[in-house]
C-alpha cells in the first residue's frame, strides 16, 4: 500500500467515524464510487472499530466493579457454617460479607466474615483475610467482633472440590511475590495499550523496572515482548497497530488481572 | 529484542499463554 492510498484510507475513516453509523454507508458509496477496495478496507475498519469500541470503553476498575457487585453464591442469614448459624447481616462490601452469628458450640454471638467466592478462589486475598482475622484477633475486647477465619478456609475448600487439577493449579500459581514488581508489572501493562508512542516507552521502562526486583517474573519479560512489539509496529503504520492491538486485546481480554 | 524476552519468559514459565502470544506474533509478523 503507497503512503498516499494508507493517507486516503486514513481520512476516510475517521471522516465516517464522525458519522451516526446510519449514515455510514451512504457516505462511503458516495466517497468510495468506482474503487471497491478502498470501500472494503474503510469498511472493515470500522467494522473493527464498532466491535472493539464497547469494550474498550470499559476500564479494567468497571470491569472489577461489575465482578465485585455479582451477588454472593448462598451465603443467607438462617444458614448454618460448620459450627455457626448465620442470624442476620451487618453489612456488605467489595471485600465480603458480615453476618451476627451464632457459635453453637461455645453458645456465643459472633460475628463471620465471609469472602465472596471469586476472592475466596484468589490465594493472595485469603491471606490478606488470614492476616486481618489475626489483628483482630489479637485484640480483647467485648465491643470488639472477633473474625472466625475457619469460615473463609471452609468456603474455600468447598470452592476446591469443584476445581480440576489443573485449574487449581494455575489458580495457586503466582507469578511473583514480590508486592512493588507486581505493581510495576500492572502499570506497564495499562500504558501497553495506549495508543502513542509515549506510552508503549513508558510501559517498557515500568516492565524493565519489575524484571529489575524480580528477575524471574516471566510475565514482566511477556509484557517486555509486546511493548518491543508495538513499538516496533507503531513506528511504521499506528492505524494497523491500533487495530491489531484491539485484536490482541479481545483475544485475552483478562489478561491485566494475572499476577 | 522483542523475541529475546519473549523466550526469556518461556524459560521462565513455558506454560504462559501471554509468553506463547507474543512470540507468536512476532513470528507471525517477522519470520
Amino acid at each position: 500500500m503507497t503512503p498516499e492510498r494508507f493517507e486516503q484510507i486514513n481520512q476516510l475513516y475517521h471522516a465516517a467515524l464522525a458519522l451516526a453509523p446510519i449514515e455510514r454507508a451512504a457516505f462511503l458509496d458516495q466517497t468510495c464510487a468506482g474503487d471497491e477496495a478502498l470501500r472494503q478496507e474503510v469498511a472493515s475498519l470500522l467494522a473493527a472499530e464498532a466491535q472493539a469500541g464497547s469494550f474498550i470503553e470499559a476500564t479494567p476498575d468497571d470491569i472489577a466493579a461489575d465482578l465485585l457487585a455479582e451477588p454472593p453464591a448462598a451465603t443467607t442469614v438462617g444458614r448454618r457454617l460448620g459450627r455457626y448459624q448465620l442470624l442476620s447481616l451487618l453489612g456488605a462490601g467489595g471485600m465480603g460479607e458480615v453476618y451476627r452469628a451464632k457459635d453453637t458450640h461455645l453458645e456465643r454471638e459472633v460475628a463471620v466474615k465471609i469472602l465472596p467466592p471469586q476472592l475466596a478462589a484468589n490465594p493472595e486475598a485469603l491471606r490478606r483475610f488470614e492476616r486481618e482475622a489475626k489483628a483482630v484477633a489479637a485484640l480483647s475486647h467485648p465491643n470488639i467482633l472477633a473474625i472466625q477465619e475457619e469460615i473463609a478456609r471452609h468456603i474455600s475448600e468447598s470452592l476446591r472440590l469443584k476445581l480440576s487439577g489443573g485449574e487449581r493449579q494455575r489458580l495457586a500459581k503466582r507469578q511473583t511475590t514480590n508486592i512493588e514488581a507486581h505493581q510495576l508489572y500492572l502499570k506497564g501493562h495499562s500504558y501497553l495499550y495506549k495508543a502513542d508512542e509515549g506510552g508503549l516507552k513508558q510501559a517498557l521502562e515500568y516492565f524493565k523496572q519489575a524484571i529489575g526486583l524480580d528477575p524471574n517474573y516471566a510475565l514482566a519479560y511477556a509484557g517486555m515482548a509486546d511493548a518491543y512489539v508495538y513499538l516496533a509496529d507503531n513506528s511504521s503504520c499506528p492505524q494497523r497497530r491500533r487495530s491489531r492491538w484491539r485484536a490482541r486485546r479481545r483475544r485475552r481480554p483478562w489478561s491485566w488481572m494475572r499476577r | 529484542m522483542a523475541r529475546a524476552a519473549a523466550q526469556k519468559a518461556l524459560e521462565l514459565d513455558e506454560t504462559l499463554a501471554e509468553a506463547h502470544d507474543a512470540l507468536a506474533g512476532i513470528k507471525f509478523q517477522y519470520d
